[in-house]
């Protein structure tokens, strides 16, 4: 191999590494998906922990919102008002912890915009699979709106959305 | 006959180590060709599992007993590209994308009005015969009209209740495809 040929594969491999950097470059985008793939992380329990630990997940999770987070879940719970505050938030979900088992929750068809600098939307489906044999499975899809916070993506409002249109008559 | 054909015809003749024959039934005789078929077979398989049948594993119980759960099946996203969804398709449906579908029995076509009563499904005050419901949970739903471009989709597991299942209309936008198998 001549040295001009050993020259030019140097030059290209340097340029296909910098492309590779800059596809993986830290986007705003990408920083939201981390957010949220935090989240269904969080929300994921083996069974096995300790009390201890299941609190510092909660914690983590609960983190994750906004002082003064939003959540309307009226489309697939029977709660009329939207539930409101981080710490209300803390506590709905400190309720329901002990009931569960091993759960895992994962995220799919993450899609973010950012409609402003420190603004975004977020659509994705939640699907959470409990453990046993026969574990159940569910889904749900999601709208989220995040704001960005002394430089930290915070969930603003996370609204439910229903798949099928009902009568009412559940 | 000269040495070296000699050579070369007692060559032939030598049986050959298993290694060859394995070699030939793998990579075949010319690699050259065996390559481009491989990248033909990978490049239809792209095309086909990825544009046109969707593979899917059925993850709850609301299709038993005509879908059983872990059952694995294949989504035919061109099944309505000609005629629209006609009632008793099992079809997907997205959600806020593909990784995650519903899947469910159209009963209820657009502009049909559509009850329960004690699990009895009325479409237009008629009652419908639905043979794939092997069990029947005294279900209650009050009267829906369907809009222009709606269809209501439900399981075919009718014995597990009514709020654990998820059932309801959708927009045609929403239906992927039809189930192949």
């Amino acid at each position: 191999m001549n040295q001009g040929v050993r020259w030019l594969l140097v030059v290209l491999g340097v340029v296909g590494l910098g492309y590779l950097g800059w596809l993986n470059r830290p986007t705003e985008e990408r920083r939201i998906r981390k957010v949220i793939e935090g989240m269904a992380g969080d929300a994921t329990f083996t069974g096995g922990e300790g009390n201890i630990s299941r609190i510092a997940k909660i914690e983590s999770l609960g983190n994750r919102f906004a002082a003064d987070a939003e959540l309307h879940v009226d489309q697939v719970l029977p709660i009329e008002s939207a539930l409101t505050g981080r710490d209300a938030i803390k506590g709905l979900l400190m309720m329901g912890t002990p009931q569960i088992g091993s759960v895992e929750v994962k995220v799919h068809d993450v899609q973010v915009t950012l409609t402003g600098d420190t603004e975004a939307r977020v659509s994705m489906t939640a699907s959470a699979k409990t453990g046993g044999k026969r574990g159940d499975f569910t889904a749900q899809e999601f709208d989220i709106r995040m704001v960005k916070t002394e430089g930290k993506w915070l969930v603003r409002r996370v609204d439910v959305v229903a798949g099928f249109r009902r009568s009412g008559g559940r | 006959m000269s040495e070296h054909e000699e050579t070369q015809e007692m060559e032939a003749t030598e049986p050959r180590p298993w290694w060859h024959y394995l070699w030939i039934g793998v990579i075949g005789r010319s690699p050259k060709r065996t390559a481009i078929r491989i990248a033909v077979y990978v490049v239809v398989a792209w095309g086909v599992f990825g544009y046109v049948l969707r593979p899917m594993r059925v993850a709850g119980i609301s299709m038993e007993p005509t879908y059983k759960l872990n059952q694995v099946n294949f989504i035919n996203r061109w099944s309505y590209l000609k005629r629209e969804p006609q009632r008793g398709d099992v079809v997907a449906v997205r959600m806020a994308g593909e990784s995650v579908l519903y899947l469910k029995r159209i009963i209820g076509l657009p502009g049909e009005r559509v009850r329960i009563r004690q699990g009895q499904v009325y479409i237009d005050d008629e009652p419908l015969r639905e043979e794939y419901v092997k069990q029947r949970a005294p279900w209650n739903e009050s009267e829906m009209e369907l809009g222009p471009d709606e269809y209501f989709l439900v399981g075919d597991n009718r014995g597990m209740a009514s709020r654990d299942h998820e059932h309801g209309a959708v927009r045609r936008s929403k239906i992927v495809g039809k189930v192949l198998l």
